[in-house]
């Protein structure tokens, strides 16, 4: 960060000025420039600005960590950056928006070979997830980390309420009615409310609570631009019953804001709570004897809502100089994956997961094993981490779960929605 | 600023203070006086208690705004966003950039208000009505097609695609015609009986009589660019080129949301302008007069 | 061109005492130039080939780019968004014309009529117009925080439940409002400032003479002397308000569901974040077809009042 002084900025301006501002992150170190784009703040950016410092030293490259706001200002600014060809060497995603991130046209495909050389080759990764890094035969993104919609609980109250084994753990809930009985008897040894889920005015946590319950039930799904869309209403109208059911205000409380479950479990109000891992360090740090698992197998086959961040490389349309040590960072930052880890998410680069020091990592390790059946979002353009879809969606469910819209009538709105965005001209 | 420089009334006699002409009673005076302190309370809040913030360590930034900082007050936050760089990067990239947009546009308003105002050619009339109908155009509604002209054109990411889309500027075209239009010919045809040409007109005589007002357009065109959030938004996507303004609100802190080092980043952006206001506040204020724009 | 410029014959002078008529120059032409070429440029051409793209399927990506025909405005006016977000403009534009304007006013003449410590007044309602917006919508989004933000921890003080003021629907319209008349008032006041100082003293003077009050001088001078810059600041506002974007893409992101998602905004959104470029031009070519009606009644208004 020293370098950027201002002199620094002084030198930048006038050789820009003097170049027509084309060149603009030419640097005369012998190192390697590249520019990288991510989206991570708080305690997760805090972790990633210490791994790239690490691989830009370990690897002799000079990266430029740039952090913009998460979410649907990120997507547009990289979108629009690599539309002008002028855009970072490199960039996280979530894996879920490649398909509507116009891989062939604003991306370019990886060198597998250079990926090789650099110790990274497909072995690595689990297949569910690597599968989604292909378009057309071409690998355009390399995962970094995979992050499941979990569940977390406090191991005392669980233990108060009897719900757990021996060794802390949930005992199996394999029905919904399992799971709400477990709730039931924790609101008991809470006193409170047994479960937090934070959905009322969020724009993701209904449709991911949701989307890996849908999963669960092996129900089939079909959404082809042009096309009808195709969704077991039947299933989904019974995932989603039983949420409604879940969330009565004392297995669950159904009018929680996400930072209002998330206080709720972190003071002890409820013992449960069904969130995304990268709570985790908050959770952990307020509640000494955390407990973590997948999402639980209520509806037959094992699924959990998840999402993985990938890191791309943006189109250029200037000399690639920065190509090849794209790859070179990529492969940096995967073998520090443990860094990663600690910050909740499941280590893609399968080398990392099997080393002891993250096999020691609890409750980490604990919910490693969602990596091998994970429901991303539909693998459809207009699908994915901070979209009008999910947004549209999950207001959708959020009225359902707080009783106001029936079951049957939010599901036949969550098709109508699908209907008009697959008949809108699909512009990647 | 003393008490000198309360009667702004730019022309015309100066008889007469505001209170005599009022010439009220003590209760109005009061009242207005109590009216004005809270609505001036009101707008100087927020500033104001961005500014407390700002002295504050990031625990007490974040705690209760009615308790005194258990921290003491300092100047960390400042130092650690002046120590990040951003923020003197993105202030140098806005004075550029302003400053460049300022002369660029002041120079060809001036010469094309001259040319409307002095000189005779053939669809003169028709260019000036077009001109002033697209004062009415908001230019916010052209991004979409300007963006992709931009790049077509290979100019986003350029300080010349930040600075070019901003210099039409038919208001001003349109306040400097009317002031050149009121300027004495006589004074330019004695300079051409002494064999000046029109250029030449233009810049030693035109030019210097149109100070007062020249100055007032470049302050609106100076405060219009060193504001401006929407098109450098949107034509750029380098951080090494982003504006004081986009900067702020696109490049997020890495470490988490800190709000002494926001409010900080805050206000060391609204100071540049604030200072230029307090040091030019009559030039600025009698610039409203003399563009037209606050005249009768 | 710059020897054309100055190749200008002193003929005309010459010919006689002619003050009325202006120096013909055939090379006038000239100094319209650079000026024109911008104009061309950067906004009679976007115009055209703005309107062109709204006949196609352009996108971001590059991809699509086949004519369209009038299928993105038959789209546009079918879509709910489109309806929603000039719903929502035009709420903007009534919440904060009219404030704008009187606000103004009030702040101007309680300056204007001399009271001390004209200085810190001008400063204090004229500051925050100097701000970027960027400036703007940090120091509000940590006015209205939940918990520690000054409002909200003076109500919980008060004893009040706290407000969320920008994701609560139905507030955070009139919160990103309140936002605005806080940001802008300052101009409209600077521009009343100075008519109210152009206004002759002799009139009051008269009016005093024939026994008028301060309320009966206000209404039969003050007002109707400035009613010049009231109609101008009246368009000039309406204007800004319709066109609004960065406040509120900063403060609410056009959240929450839309409520505070103004046209341009929508422009933004359809365009860049959704790739639709050749829609989000069919869809500024409604609004902008909309700006021209609302301008030339506006004119008509006017040139009636001023016949």
């Amino acid at each position: 960060m020293s370098r950027r002084s201002i002199l620094r900025s002084a030198a930048a301006a006038t050789g820009l000025l003097a170049t027509g501002g084309l060149s603009a992150c030419a640097s005369p170190q012998s190192a390697t420039a590249i520019q990288s784009w991510d989206l991570f703040s708080g305690a997760d950016g805090v972790k990633m600005r210490g791994m790239i410092s690490k691989v830009s030293a370990a690897q002799q490259l000079n990266v430029r960590p740039v952090t913009l706001a998460w979410g649907s200002p990120y997507y547009t600014k990289l979108a629009m950056a690599a539309s002008s060809g002028k855009a970072p060497d490199t960039a996280i995603m979530h894996l879920s928006r490649l398909a509507g991130f116009a891989p062939e046209r604003l991306l370019q495909p990886y060198d597998m070979d250079l990926l090789a050389r650099h110790g990274v080759v497909q072995e690595d990764f689990a297949p569910a997830v690597w599968e989604r890094c292909i378009h057309n035969g071409k690998l355009f993104a390399v995962p970094m980390d995979t992050h499941p919609f979990i569940l977390l609980y406090n191991k005392d109250l669980a233990a108060k309420a009897g719900i757990s084994d021996a060794t802390g753990k949930l005992k199996d809930m394999a029905s919904p009615q399992a799971f709400m009985d477990a709730a039931a008897r924790m609101a008991e040894a809470t006193g409170k409310q047994g479960l937090s889920f934070g959905h009322v005015l969020d724009s993701a946590q209904s449709w991911r609570l949701f989307w890996g319950f849908y999963n669960q039930t092996g129900a089939s799904y079909r959404l082809t631009p042009g096309e009808p869309a195709e969704l077991d209403k039947p299933k989904a109208t019974e995932v989603l019953s039983f949420l409604i059911e879940l969330l009565d205000g004392k297995k669950a409380a159904n009018n929680q804001t996400y930072h209002g479950a998330i206080a709720d479990f972190t003071t002890g109000t409820t013992g449960m709570i069904f969130s995304g891992e990268w709570e985790l360090p908050a959770f952990a740090e307020a509640v000494p004897n955390l407990g973590a698992m997948p999402m639980p197998t209520l509806f037959g086959q094992p699924a959990s809502y998840t999402d993985s961040h990938v890191w791309v490389l943006p189109r250029q349309v200037q000399d690639d100089a920065g190509f090849e040590a794209a790859h070179k960072f990529v492969a940096g930052i995967l073998k520090n994956g443990l860094t990663w880890a600690q910050a909740g998410h499941i280590p893609a680069y399968a080398p990392i997961r099997a080393t002891q020091e993250y096999r020691a990592l609890v409750p980490q390790v604990d919910y490693a094993a969602a990596i091998e059946t994970p429901a991303f979002d539909p693998a459809v353009w207009f699908a994915g981490a901070g979209t009008d879809f999910q947004n549209q969606l999950s207001q959708i469910l959020s009225a359902a779960l707080q009783g106001t819209v029936p079951a049957k009538d939010a599901v036949d709105s969550i098709v109508d929605y699908l209907q008009t965005m697959l008949s809108t001209p699909n512009p990647t | 600023m003393s008490t000198k420089t309360e009667t702004l009334r730019v022309p015309g006699p100066t008889t007469g203070t505001g209170a005599s002409r009022a010439g009220k009673t003590g209760v109005l005076k009061v009242g207005g006086l109590i009216a004005l302190a809270v609505l001036a309370l009101i707008w100087l809040l927020p500033i104001l208690w961005g500014i407390t913030t700002s002295l504050k360590t990031e625990a007490d930034a974040a705690g209760s705004p009615f308790k005194a900082p258990a921290g003491g007050w300092n100047f960390d936050a400042y130092l650690q966003v002046l120590r990040q760089g951003d923020v003197p990067l993105w202030m140098f990239n806005s004075l550029v950039i302003s400053v460049a947009v300022t002369v660029l546009t002041v120079g060809i308003s001036a010469l094309a208000a001259y040319g409307f105002s002095r000189t005779e050619f053939r669809g003169r009339k028709w260019l000036f009505a077009l001109t002033v109908a697209a004062i009415m155009v908001p230019g916010q509604i052209l991004i979409v097609p300007l963006y992709q002209q931009m790049n077509a054109m290979l100019l986003t990411d350029t300080w010349a695609g930040i600075v070019l889309p901003q210099v039409v500027a038919p208001m001003m075209v349109f306040i400097l015609k009317n002031f050149f239009d009121t300027i004495p010919k006589e004074l330019e045809e004695a300079a051409r009986i002494d064999g000046a040409g029109g250029l030449r007109v233009f810049l030693t005589i035109v030019m210097p009589l149109s100070r007062p007002i020249l100055v007032a357009v470049s302050i609106f065109v100076f405060i219009g660019a060193w504001n401006n959030f929407l098109w450098p938004f949107i034509v750029t996507n380098n951080p090494d080129l982003l504006t004081l303004p986009v900067g702020l609100a696109t490049i997020k802190n890495a470490y988490g949301v800190q709000y002494a080092q926001t409010m900080a980043s805050a206000i060391l952006a609204a100071l540049p302008l604030l200072v230029m206001f307090m040091l030019f506040q009559r030039h600025i204020v009698k610039g409203f007069a003399t563009s037209g724009l606050g005249g009768q | 061109m710059l020897r054309e410029l100055s190749e200008t014959k002193p003929a005309a002078a010459l010919e006689g005492r002619r003050p009325a008529a202006k120096p013909k120059q055939a090379s006038g032409f000239w100094y319209v130039a650079p000026f024109l070429a911008a104009f061309t440029l950067f906004l009679l051409w976007p115009i055209i080939s703005g309107l062109w793209m709204s006949l196609t399927n352009q996108s971001l990506t590059g991809a699509g780019g086949g004519f369209a025909g009038f299928g993105n405005y038959l789209e546009a006016f079918g879509d709910k968004a489109v309806w929603q977000s000039l719903g929502n403009t035009a709420v903007f534009t009534l919440l904060t014309a009219a404030p704008l304007v009187v606000l103004s006013f009030v702040m101007a003449h309680l300056v204007y009529v001399g009271l001390p410590g004209q200085w810190l007044w001008r400063l204090s309602f004229f500051a925050p117009y100097l701000l970027p917006v960027s400036v703007v919508a940090a120091l509000w989004q940590w006015m209205f925080q939940p918990g520690f933000g000054l409002i909200n921890a003076t109500l919980s003080a008060w004893g009040i439940k706290q407000v969320g003021f920008l994701d609560t629907e139905g507030v955070a319209m009139f919160s990103v409002v309140l936002v605005t008349i806080w940001w802008t008032v300052g101009f409209n006041f600077l521009l009343y400032l100075s008519a109210l100082q152009n206004i002759p003293d002799h009139l009051y003077e008269a009016a005093q003479l024939d026994g008028a009050g301060p309320w009966r001088r206000l209404v039969s001078i003050t007002i109707p002397m400035v009613n010049r810059t009231t109609v101008m600041i009246v368009m000039l506002q309406i204007l800004a308000s319709l066109k609004v974007f960065e406040q509120i893409y900063l403060l609410t992101n056009g959240g929450p569901r839309g409520s505070t998602r103004s046209v341009l905004e929508y422009i933004y959104d359809t365009g860049f974040s959704g790739y639709r470029l050749g829609y989000a031009s069919a869809i500024s070519y409604l609004f902008f077809a909309l700006i021209v009606v609302i301008a030339v009644l506006q004119l008509r208004v006017m040139n009636r009042k001023a016949s």
